[in-house]
């Protein structure tokens, strides 16, 4: 294995950071899957790659996760510009977004317009107006389920995570509703 | 005096009056047709004296009036909905139980021949009636499996057009077309399956009642046709599920995409209610993710040397089991720091205390580190921030390692 690039993943990955299909380290990960899962898990790093959806991260222990206000803005943020966008885009455009072949422009993105979604992000994650919102989006960049590329929102592979836990979520809510 | 009705009549009666039937046809499968309304939809077609069309039409078989209800004759129904390509599509159930009954029918056919109760005519006949019948179900079903292709073939360019405009009913005439009509017809393919092993031992069976000398020449001649005719139609039914696989499919992986597209969408409007309720995402559970400062246990440096040094590892193939060097005995058992705890129960640098320690002479560095960095039961430690780093080594290892000390105290 090439010492340079397994440090290069390292790095990006254990900053939180999700690589994914169409980063330039994703081709050495999914070749050499193996040996750096064996190689990380030396020094308690579990390396976790979803081939089939074309992203890899490190799934920390206790002491080690994100800031739990920080990650629920962007799985806040990504959910509700899915759902703005339900009655922007035809179906074949919706899957195309999700799937990251079809930007948004960062402009077109106007959540505060919106009232349901307006009262989640002004008083729950605390983010006041469309300029902070668009911060938020940049920043958040860090963690690989989205890049934004001039001024255009791409939804990342690593995207699939936030929304497949959406849809757990969800499932709780209806198990949860069932069993009441 | 009411004219004769012969083929010429109805045949005659059909060409100029499609349209209305095809109408009847369509107003039938919505509601109940009464005699008024179909009066003056056909006043409404510029005809002349609508009450002369519909007598013709009634005196031609072609509809009839029961209870007041306007009913079009079956036989006409599928002409007119062959001529129009608006058949409906026979459900693979159907055909699967057409295939069983032209079973029956050859079994019959080859049971009447042994049937000592008969005599030979006798045999002959009921067996000749069973082979005919076998062979009429299977030419119903040529034709039933051209008219579903053809179904197919027009639904989908249908939905295509439709897919944008009215994304659920697409989703559900696929589905149905894929769910019931489709995939169930896979069975009978499947050579293991026991549609396709009954056709392989009757078409045998048939075999040798073609070559038979112990059976007339009619009966011969019906197994032959028979025969050919179960072979051929086998492998057109089967040819026409390919293409009406290969019509539906990129359909129904649309759906499929569709359906996982609106599973999202379910997902993220649950997690806006969540938010919008302050309700607990469970986040530290099912999203955990590394924090973007990684905590300060190690320094860059002693993580990116040990991950250097790992890599430069000469791994060996695992291929065999090398030979112990050390005896069983000799071989260190796992780091337990009880003993020396309780000699020390308090220290400033715990690590630095087990390296030097006798107890763990024989363990290497990484081992040591290991066990002062578990969790152990009734002792406090403590990382010392604004201490040094120090460098811990060990004799004989390959490894340092550079950390701040570790404080540790029995509670």
């Amino acid at each position: 294995m090439e010492k340079k690039i397994t440090k290069q993943i390292f790095d990006t990955l254990r900053k939180g950071k999700h690589i994914s299909f169409g980063d330039s380290l994703w081709t050495y990960i999914e070749n050499n899957q193996e040996q750096l899962e064996s190689l990380f898990s030396q020094i308690g790093f579990n390396l976790q790659v979803r081939s089939e959806k074309g992203y890899a991260y490190f799934l920390p222990d206790d002491d080690d996760l994100a800031k739990k206000e920080s990650v629920r803005r962007i799985v806040g943020i990504l959910n509700m510009v899915l759902l703005d966008q339900k009655t922007r885009l035809n179906q074949s455009e919706m899957e195309q977004f999700i799937q990251g072949n079809l930007p948004l422009t960062l402009n077109s993105i106007d959540l505060h317009a919106t009232a349901r979604f307006s009262n989640a992000l002004k008083s729950v994650l605390k983010i006041s107006d469309t300029e902070q919102l668009t911060n938020v989006i940049k920043s958040s960049t860090s963690y690989g389920f989205h890049r934004v590329e001039n001024n255009r929102l791409f939804l990342s592979p690593a995207s699939h995570r936030i929304f497949e836990y959406s849809m757990k979520h969800a499932d709780k809510l209806l198990n949860g509703s069932e069993e009441e | 005096m009411s004219r004769t009705i012969n083929f010429e009549t109805r045949l005659n009666v059909i060409t100029r009056h499609g349209s209305i039937l095809l109408w009847i046809i369509k107003e039938e499968d919505k509601s109940k047709l009464s005699r008024q309304r179909t009066l003056d939809y056909i006043q409404s077609t510029d005809v002349i004296d609508s009450n002369r069309v519909l007598s013709n039409l009634i005196e031609s078989g072609s509809i009839s009036i029961i209870d007041e209800k306007i009913r079009i004759n079956l036989s006409v129904k599928n002409f007119i909905q062959w001529a129009n390509d608006s058949s409906e599509i026979l459900p693979a159930s159907r055909i699967e139980s057409m295939l069983k009954d032209v079973m029956d029918a050859i079994k019959e056919a080859h049971n009447f021949l042994s049937d000592e109760a008969l005599n030979e005519r006798e045999r002959f006949a009921h067996s000749e009636q069973r082979l005919i019948q076998a062979e009429s179900t299977l030419n119903d079903l040529w034709g039933i499996s051209d008219q579903n292709l053809r179904h197919v073939v027009l639904t989908s360019s249908k939905l295509r057009l439709a897919i944008d405009k009215d994304p659920l009913s697409f989703m559900v005439k696929v589905s149905k077309i894929w769910g019931k009509d489709i995939t169930p017809m896979s069975n009978f393919r499947i050579s293991s399956s026991e549609l396709s092993r009954q056709r392989r031992e009757l078409s045998n069976m048939l075999y040798y009642t073609s070559n038979s000398p112990n059976v007339n020449n009619i009966i011969r001649k019906a197994a032959s046709r028979t025969y050919q005719s179960l072979e051929d139609t086998w492998d057109y039914l089967a040819r026409n599920h390919d293409l009406m696989q290969t019509e539906m499919r990129p359909l129904y992986d649309m759906v499929e995409k569709m359906r996982g597209t609106i599973k999202v969408l379910h997902g993220a409007e649950a997690i806006l209610q969540s938010i919008n309720k302050r309700e607990n995402l469970n986040i530290d559970e099912d999203l955990r993710i590394c924090r973007t400062a990684p905590r300060d246990l190690f320094s860059n440096n002693s993580i990116d040397s040990f991950i250097y040094n790992l890599l430069s590892s000469d791994y060996g193939p695992d291929l065999s089991i090398p030979e112990r060097k050390m005896n069983l005995a000799d071989i260190p058992m796992p780091v337990d720091l009880s003993n020396l705890i309780k000699e020390y129960p308090e220290t400033d640098d715990l690590l630095d205390l087990v390296l030097k320690s006798k107890y763990f002479e024989e363990f290497t560095l990484h081992e040591c580190v290991e066990a002062v960095y578990s969790a152990i039961e009734g002792v406090e430690i403590q990382l010392v921030r604004d201490s040094d780093r120090k460098t811990y080594t060990k004799t004989k290892d390959q490894f340092a390692l550079s950390a701040l000390p570790l404080k540790m105290k029995v509670k």
